[in-house]
């Protein structure tokens, strides 16, 4: 059946973000995507148009500039594009001391990973409101459960968008917009994730899925209105394990993670031949252009 | 015009090393055991020993080339460890391109896989600018990505590239693990009896050696592509047909015992895990065998509107391998 109704998805280009639109796009949905230029956008909806039958908008630019968020949304509203599933899917992962880590890139982190998802929320909430049945998934992470070295404003930026889900879901409750939350694990996302996760210990390695599984479940879930997803067996036996451990054994796993922080973990560190600078996942787009087509 | 081809004593390097001297080039060959180098010397192939994992022995073999096909790789994929994908494929990659940068190179032709790009669709080809839409299934297509990643890295700091993402070769060549095309169609041509899983469907592209050499050869050319990415492929086949092809060309009486796919799967796990548990790397894993089953068909047409090549069909290159390997044994 074909639909006039479009789901909106940031950080559509990459690993997470790319899986759940391909996904959507496999579930017959028309689509706004949105991500940096340069990040392989226009070939992606290319791609999108010539294998699903579903109509398909792009708008490049940086959303950590809330006047991006504004010009999308501007756009949107004047292309009477009837967005009924906003997905906040992008956002910027770290693992260092917060020392190490510069305050430009957190701050880039911190907007990226809670204003701007906040502010879309906000912008499109009547959008969603008129095309009802509608809902908003936000993505978080597993890391938002757990307190864990080196990923101190990841976690917690990733918990504010835990929080923020549930408060929105019961402020939305009736309204005919359901809120939902995914925390997912560790993820084979680009290249070099692949490669840290492929090289991590045994018991990361079992955790670890492919975008394209997580993404599937989710959007599964998504359709039956479930508040918090997450995906994968193992993931979800963390979170038990997290409840039933005793203190001493937790810290004991936290001290573990530190030293391999610390040390610099033999088995994810056989880059170190490869300078910084040549390692994809040390890129990052921050070119303010925005263009919609 | 000097050009280095490393991993000269593979399947592709080797023949790639003669075709070019055939052609007038002078070739810098580098391999890490000169003895691996069964061809006889020419006045313009020189053999080079070094590994690219160590720097400072490619330093000479590099001397006076203005460009480098970089054709080694690790392509061992029953091997379940990630260490000498990684070594070879990622970390000798990047000393390649290293030397290059410092030797002002002027073109650097990666040598990668079509499988870097993903699955094909229904209908809808793998082409240069797809988008990949499935994770890396094996630690080869993982550690290809990232190593075109670098040389795409480097481009942009002066070392001007092309990749040349090569489907699935087969025709005459030394016998490496990279021609398991050939491999099978021996298979096929000698065995009695075989075993397959019920995806006889799945549709791959094959690319005959020599459109592989002509092919290469004319990135040589001045004015050929730069900086960019082509897929240099044959022609699209399912296994249907690949095996009705070679049964007709050998009069091979095969007989096809079709499984289904979860089962010969799950027995091909249980052996990979007993021979892991005795320390025993079999051919086959259950990874090599959802890579030997994706969908990879390849849309060639750029490639051979830049380069000109032509492409031999399946039916007469199948006849002229099966040939070779008959005169070999």
């Amino acid at each position: 059946m074909k639909t006039d109704t479009f789901t909106l998805i940031t950080g559509a280009s990459q690993g997470f973000g790319k899986a759940l639109t391909v996904g959507s796009a496999r579930r017959g949905k028309n689509l706004v995507l949105a991500a940096l230029p340069g990040s392989g956008l226009p070939e992606l909806a290319l791609f999108l148009k010539r294998n699903y039958d579903v109509k398909v908008h792009i708008f490049e630019g940086d959303l950590t500039r809330s006047e991006n968020c504004h010009a999308l949304y501007t756009i949107v509203k004047e292309q009477d594009l009837k967005i009924n599933s906003l997905i906040n899917n992008a956002g910027i992962l770290s693992r260092d001391y917060l020392e190490n880590l510069t305050w430009d890139y957190l701050q880039l982190q911190m907007n990226l990973n809670m204003l701007t998802p906040t502010l879309l929320s906000k912008l499109f909430l009547p959008t969603l409101k008129q095309n009802i049945p509608s809902n908003i998934l936000n993505v978080g992470s597993l890391a938002c459960y757990f307190y864990l070295p080196g990923k101190q404003v990841y976690g917690a930026t990733k918990a504010f968008i835990l929080s923020f889900s549930q408060s929105l879901r019961r402020e939305l409750k009736g309204s005919g917009v359901k809120v939902s939350v995914v925390c997912p694990g560790g993820m084979n996302t680009s290249a070099s994730h692949t490669y840290q996760n492929r090289t991590a210990g045994w018991f990361t390695r079992q955790s670890i899925m492919n975008p394209e599984e997580v993404a599937e479940i989710t959007l599964d879930k998504l359709m039956e209105g479930k508040e918090i997803i997450i995906p994968g067996k193992v993931n979800q036996s963390f979170l038990v394990l997290d409840k039933i451990l005793p203190k001493y054994l937790k810290e004991l796993i936290t001290a573990k993670a530190m030293k391999n922080l610390n040390n610099g973990n033999p088995r994810t560190n056989k880059a170190v031949h490869i300078p910084h600078k040549h390692r994809s996942h040390n890129k990052l787009n921050k070119s303010p252009k925005a263009v919609f087509q | 015009m000097k050009v280095l081809i490393t991993g000269v004593t593979g399947y592709l390097g080797s023949r790639l090393a003669l075709h070019l001297a055939g052609a007038g080039y002078t070739v810098h060959g580098l391999c890490r055991n000169r003895c691996s180098w069964k061809h006889s010397d020419t006045n313009n192939i020189r053999i080079f020993e070094g590994d690219l994992t160590k720097p400072s022995t490619i330093d000479l073999a590099i001397l006076g080339c203005t460009t480098i096909i970089h054709a080694a790789a690790y392509t061992r994929m029953n091997d379940p460890y990630m260490k000498k994908f990684y070594d070879a494929n990622v970390q000798g990659t990047y000393n390649l391109l290293i030397t290059a940068k410092n030797h002002n190179i002027e073109k650097f032709i990666f040598i990668s896989s079509l499988s870097v790009l993903g699955k094909s669709f229904p209908g809808v080809p793998i082409h240069e600018k797809q988008p990949r839409t499935i994770a890396y299934q094996n630690h080869y297509e993982l550690t290809k990505a990232m190593a075109e990643e670098l040389v795409i890295d480097f481009g942009k700091d002066s070392v001007p590239y092309l990749i040349l993402n090569v489907s699935r070769l087969y025709g005459p060549g030394n016998y490496t693990f990279s021609n398991g095309v050939n491999r099978f169609l021996q298979r096929i041509a000698k065995g009695k009896c075989m075993i397959l899983p019920n995806r006889l469907h799945t549709k791959a592209n094959y690319l005959y050696i020599d459109d592989a050499l002509l092919a290469i050869e004319k990135c040589l050319h001045p004015g050929s592509p730069l900086n960019e990415r082509l897929i240099v492929g044959g022609e699209n086949c399912d296994y249907r047909n690949l095996i009705r092809i070679a049964r007709e060309k050998s009069g091979s009486s095969l007989k096809l015992i079709c499984l289904p796919y979860g089962l010969v799967r799950t027995i091909i796990k249980f052996i990979y895990l007993v021979g892991k548990l005795l320390g025993v790397h079999g051919t086959f894993n259950p990874k090599l065998l959802d890579s030997l089953f994706t969908e990879r068909e390849a849309m060639i047409t750029h490639a051979r509107t830049l380069l000109h090549y032509n492409t031999t069909g399946l039916e007469r290159g199948i006849e002229n391998t099966l040939k070779f390997m008959n005169n070999e044994n």
